[in-house]
C-alpha cells in the first residue's frame, strides 16, 4: 500500500494557546494546551518562518542588483539550503507522529500510555534506537509554581497534569503532559539545526540549571551559552521581562492579595483552575550592580523595608526611640489593608531608570545605591508638608503653572487615575531630595518582528514583553506593528490619591500601562534633570499619535530604544552578564544593612532554572520577612 | 490443506499455535516455496501474502486401560530479542519492567542493551517501560508486526525502529518524510545520500535493524 498522503506540514496548525515570545525558539502558555498541539505549533512555526530560518543558519547567495549571480546559482544556493530546514522539519514531525502515536483502533480511547508504537518480528534481532528526540524545555509558570505549593500542604486535593521532567535537562519527557497558564517552554532548536544537518549543534544540549532570562538556557560541554552557533534570540526582550515580572508578579499568590477593586483582577486560568494574583514590590530599593562585588555577586534589588534605616526593625517598632523612618506610608493608606497583611518592599521611582539601563544594557557607573545614599542622609524623602501640597489638584495645578508655565492640564488628561501627581517637582531640585520622580517611557514591539529580522541570526533583539501571570503579549495594537507600542514604565509605589490622610500605598505598586494609540500628551517629571534618563527625544516621526502640545517635549524622553544596537553584548563577554537578578533583603537591627541581608529566596540559581518567574510566591515572601500592615500603621500613626 | 491469506500481525509463528502446526511443517512445505524465495522470513510475512497450511498430522498412541497416563504438549514459545539504543549507543543496564498480558517482569537490559525473553508463541503485544519510573518512557512492542523490507511499510517500520522518524508505519507516504529520512540512514552509514529505497540501502537498513 503505497497510498500518498498530504504533507504533514500542512495539517500541523499554530495553537492560540501559546505566545512566541522567541518565534520559533521559546513559547509562553496562555491556558491549558497538550504537549502534542504544543509540538505542532512548532511545526508549524518553523515551516512558516522557514525561509527566514534558512537565511540565517544556512546563508546561501542571493546576488545583488548590480552585481548579480547567474541565477542557476541563485536557486540551487536557495534550493539547498531550504532542503537543509525540510530536513529538519520533517524529523521533527516524524518524532511528533511517533512519540505521540495513538494505537490502531478498536474504537477504544487513546492508548498514549501504552507507548510509542515498535513492530518486532519474533525469534528475530530487532533495534530500537530513541534517535533524536525533540522533548521541550520548561520553566514552570507562577499557576504551576502555586499549585505544587499547594499540592504539597496536608491532605491536598489539589491535582497537577502528569509531568516527567529529566533530571538533566529539565526536559519534558512524558506524552501526555499538560502546559497551563504561564509556563514558558524552550522548543530544541539545536536538536532541529542538528536534524537540518547543521553539525555544530552536536554536542549542545539544553542548560537544566539555566535561564532563558540570563540567556543560559542551552550549553556545550561547560559553556553556557554555546559559543560553536548563534541561536536566535532575544535578549533585550528577555531582560526587559525579567524586570517587568519582577514588578508585575514578584510575589504572586492564588488569594487576592489587595482589598477592594484590584482583588478582583488575577488572571484566571480556564483550564487548570484558579487565578493568579501578584503583588509587586512596593517601595525603596536600591541596586547593586555584580561589578560592585556584591552578596554573591549578583545583580540585587536590595530593599529598603518600610521605613527602614539602619538599625530600624520595622516589625518591632518603638515609639520612644526610633526615628522617623523614610519613606513610611501615612495612616490612611496602611489602614486600607488587612491588618497581617506582609508589606514587602523593593524598588522605587528612582531606580525605574536606572534597572532599564543597568540591567538591559549593561551599562555601569550611575545610581548605584542611590535610594539607600537617599534615605542614609536625609531625614525624610518624602516630608509630609511637601506631600500635603500636592494632593489636592487645585494647588497641583497651581504649583505646576508655577513652574512651568508651558501647559495647563488637568492631571487625570495626562495619566488618568495614576501615582504620579505628587512628584512634580521643580525643575531646579535635584532627585531624591525632595520627593524626585522618574518615569520611563518604552517602546514595545511585537516579539515576532525578530523574523522580519535579515542578516546575522539575531540574539540581541529588541523590548518586547507579556504579562508573567498568563502569557498575554503586552502588544496589542496591530496598527502600530511598524512603530512599535508605548508603554508607561513607571516603579512608584505609595503615590496613589490620598484620601483622609493617606497614601494609598501598594495599590499600584509599579505603573505599567498602555498609552492609547501612542497618542502622547505631556508628560513632567523629573527625568529631564537625571543624567541616567536623558537619553533621546520622542522621536516624533516614529510615532504616529499626536502630542497635545506643540512645543518640543521637553519633558518627554523615550528611554533607551534605539539608544543602543547592540544592547546586549553578542558573546556575553562579562560574567556579570549572567548573573541573576535578585531580591535581598536586609535584615534589621544588626548592623548595616549590605552585611545582614538575605536573599528572599536562598538559592537564586535554581528558582531561575525552575520557574518562568523566578522570584517568591507570597507565600515564601512571607515568612517573618516583611512588616506587617499593622505594625506599618503604628509608625504612621507616631510620625505622621 | 487450507491456504490462509496472512493479516496483519500475523506470522508464521503465531499461526502455528493457531493451527496446531509446527513452524517448520507449514514455512516447509513445498506449496510455500514461493514466499521463501521472496525473502519472507517466518516471523515476517506481509498482509495478503497466502500461506499453505498443510493438515494437522494425527498421531495414535496405544495404552493400557486402567492406568493413568501423561501426555506432554509442548506449548510453543518465541524469543523476543530486542536492542535498545539510544543515538546508535546501547543502554546499557537500564532496569526495565515488561508487561505481557498483565504479567509484569522487571529485569535490566544487558551490558549491549538487550532483552532477551521468552513470551508464548501467540503473544501479540508487550509493553515495556525503560528506565526509572518518573520516565515514563514506554514501548508498545507489536509482536510478528514487522512487516518484509521490500514494502514501504516495511521501510518506514525499521527507520522509525532505528530513530530516523518518518512518521507513520501504514505505508502511506507523507510528503518527504521517508525520503528525508532515507537520506539521514545512508549519511549515517556511509551510503550515497540519495534518498532513494534502492537494493542496498534496504538491504543495509534490514541488517543494521537485525531483521
Amino acid at each position: 500500500m503505497t497510498d500518498e498522503e498530504p504533507d504533514p506540514i500542512d495539517q500541523y496548525e499554530d495553537s492560540d494557546l501559546l505566545v512566541w515570545i522567541v518565534p520559533g525558539r521559546r513559547a509562553v502558555v496562555r491556558d491549558d494546551v497538550a504537549y502534542e498541539r504544543v509540538i505542532e505549533a512548532w511545526i508549524n512555526r518553523l515551516y512558516t518562518h522557514r525561509v527566514r530560518l534558512s537565511s540565517w543558519y544556512f546563508p546561501h547567495l542571493t546576488g545583488g542588483a548590480s552585481d548579480p549571480l547567474p541565477r542557476d546559482t541563485v536557486f540551487r544556493g536557495y534550493a539547498a539550503s531550504m532542503q537543509h530546514i525540510f530536513d529538519g522539519i520533517y524529523s521533527v514531525s516524524g518524532w511528533h507522529e511517533r512519540f505521540f502515536a495513538e494505537e490502531e483502533s478498536d474504537g477504544s480511547s487513546r492508548s498514549r500510555d501504552q507507548g510509542t508504537e515498535v513492530p518486532v518480528a519474533a525469534d528475530e534481532d530487532n533495534t530500537v534506537d530513541i534517535g533524536r528526540t525533540f522533548f521541550v524545555r520548561l520553566w514552570k509558570g507562577p499557576l504551576r509554581i502555586l499549585r505544587e505549593e499547594a499540592a504539597r500542604a496536608p491532605r491536598s486535593t489539589v491535582q497537577l497534569p502528569p509531568l516527567s521532567l529529566d533530571e538533566d535537562t529539565r526536559e519534558v519527557v512524558n506524552a501526555n503532559a499538560v502546559f497551563i497558564m504561564g509556563d514558558v517552554i524552550e522548543f530544541p532548536v539545536h536538536k532541529f539545526l542538528l536534524a537540518c544537518g547543521k553539525t555544530e549543534c552536536e554536542n549542545i544540549v539544553f542548560n537544566g540549571e539555566g535561564s532563558f532570562f540570563l540567556g543560559t538556557s542551552l550549553k556545550e560541554g561547560d559553556e553556557s551559552p554555546p559559543t560553536s552557533v548563534s541561536i536566535h534570540d532575544n535578549m533585550a526582550a528577555m531582560r526587559f521581562q525579567l524586570l517587568l515580572n519582577a514588578a508585575l508578579g514578584a510575589f504572586y499568590s492564588q488569594s487576592p492579595v489587595f482589598a477592594g477593586s484590584a482583588a478582583s483582577s488575577g488572571p484566571q486560568a480556564s483550564g487548570s483552575g484558579g487565578s493568579v494574583y501578584s503583588r509587586g514590590l512596593v517601595y525603596g530599593a536600591t541596586l547593586l550592580d555584580p561589578t560592585e562585588r556584591g552578596p554573591n555577586d549578583q545583580w540585587v534589588i536590595f530593599t529598603n523595608q518600610w521605613g527602614y534605616r539602619p538599625g530600624v526593625p520595622v516589625s518591632a517598632p518603638s515609639a520612644s526611640t526610633d526615628p522617623v523612618p523614610a519613606n513610611i506610608p501615612t495612616s490612611g493608606s496602611a489602614n486600607y489593608y488587612p491588618p497581617t497583611l506582609p508589606f514587602t518592599s523593593a524598588w522605587s521611582c528612582s531606580p525605574c531608570t536606572l534597572f532599564l539601563t543597568y540591567f538591559i544594557f549593561n551599562e555601569y557607573g550611575y545610581g548605584s545605591r542611590s535610594v539607600a545614599n537617599e534615605y542614609s542622609s536625609n531625614p525624610s524623602s518624602l516630608p509630609q508638608s511637601v506631600y500635603d501640597r500636592y494632593d489636592d489638584d487645585a494647588a497641583v495645578q497651581q504649583f505646576r503653572l508655577a513652574h512651568d508655565p508651558i501647559r495647563a492640564m488637568n492631571v487625570s488628561d495626562v495619566f488618568g487615575d495614576v501615582n504620579v501627581i505628587g512628584f512634580n517637582i521643580p525643575p531646579s531640585t535635584s532627585t531624591g531630595r525632595t520627593g524626585g520622580h522618574e518615569i520611563g517611557i518604552v517602546r514595545i514591539w511585537p516579539h515576532e518582528r525578530l523574523m522580519s529580522l535579515r542578516g546575522d541570526t539575531p540574539t540581541q533583539g529588541f523590548i518586547a514583553a507579556y504579562n508573567p501571570l498568563n502569557g498575554e503579549s503586552f502588544f496589542t495594537n496591530s496598527n502600530l506593528e511598524e512603530h512599535g507600542q508605548l508603554y508607561i514604565f513607571e516603579a512608584s509605589g505609595s503615590l496613589g490619591a490620598r484620601s483622609g490622610g493617606g497614601q494609598k500605598c501598594g495599590a499600584n505598586p509599579f505603573h505599567w500601562e498602555v498609552i492609547t494609540d501612542n497618542t502622547l500628551h505631556v508628560l513632567w517629571g523629573r527625568a529631564a534633570h537625571d543624567p541616567a534618563s536623558v537619553v533621546h527625544r520622542l522621536r516624533m516621526t516614529d510615532n504616529p499619535g499626536s502630542i497635545s502640545n506643540t512645543r518640543p517635549p521637553r519633558y518627554i524622553r523615550e528611554m533607551f530604544i534605539n539608544k543602543n544596537t547592540e544592547p546586549v553584548s553578542g558573546r556575553h563577554s562579562q560574567d556579570a552578564e549572567f548573573y541573576p537578578l535578585v531580591i535581598f533583603h536586609p535584615v534589621a537591627g544588626s548592623g548595616t544593612w549590605r552585611s545582614s541581608a538575605r536573599a528572599i529566596l536562598s538559592d537564586a540559581g535554581t528558582v531561575y532554572a525552575d520557574r518562568a518567574v523566578p522570584f517568591p510566591t507570597m507565600k515564601e515572601a512571607e515568612g517573618g520577612r516583611f512588616p506587617q500592615a499593622a505594625n506599618v500603621r503604628r509608625y504612621a500613626a507616631w510620625h505622621g | 490443506m487450507e491456504k490462509h491469506i496472512v493479516r496483519k500481525g500475523e506470522s508464521v509463528i503465531s499461526l502455528s499455535k493457531r493451527y496446531g502446526i509446527p513452524v517448520d511443517k507449514i514455512w516447509d512445505h513445498p506449496d510455500n516455496s514461493a514466499l521463501r524465495q521472496s525473502g519472507r522470513k517466518p516471523a515476517i510475512l506481509y498482509e495478503g501474502d497466502e500461506l499453505t497450511i498443510p493438515d494437522l498430522e494425527t498421531r495414535e498412541e496405544s495404552c493400557v486401560t486402567e492406568v493413568r497416563h501423561r501426555f506432554r504438549c509442548l506449548v510453543p514459545s518465541v524469543q523476543l530479542k530486542v536492542r535498545f539504543l539510544q543515538q546508535g549507543s546501547p543502554r546499557a543496564d537500564e532496569p526495565y519492567v515488561l508487561n505481557v498480558d498483565g504479567e509484569l517482569s522487571r529485569g535490566n537490559l544487558n551490558s549491549d542493551g538487550w532483552l532477551q525473553v521468552h513470551v508464548p508463541a501467540d503473544t501479540r503485544k508487550a509493553i515495556i517501560r525503560l528506565g526509572e519510573e518518573e520516565r515514563n518512557e514506554k514501548y508498545l512492542l507489536k509482536i510478528g508486526r514487522l512487516d518484509p523490507v521490500s514494502e514501504i511499510c516495511g521501510v518506514q517500520q525499521r527507520l522509525n525502529n532505528m530513530g530516523y522518524y518518518c512518521g507513520g508505519n501504514d505505508g502511506r507516504l507523507r510528503g518527504d518524510m521517508v525520503r528525508s529520512a532515507v537520506k539521514r540512514f545512508q549519511a549515517a552509514y556511509g551510503l550515497e545520500e540519495t534518498g532513494e529505497l534502492d537494493e542496498q540501502t534496504k538491504e543495509r537498513l534490514s541488517r543494521e535493524h537485525g531483521s
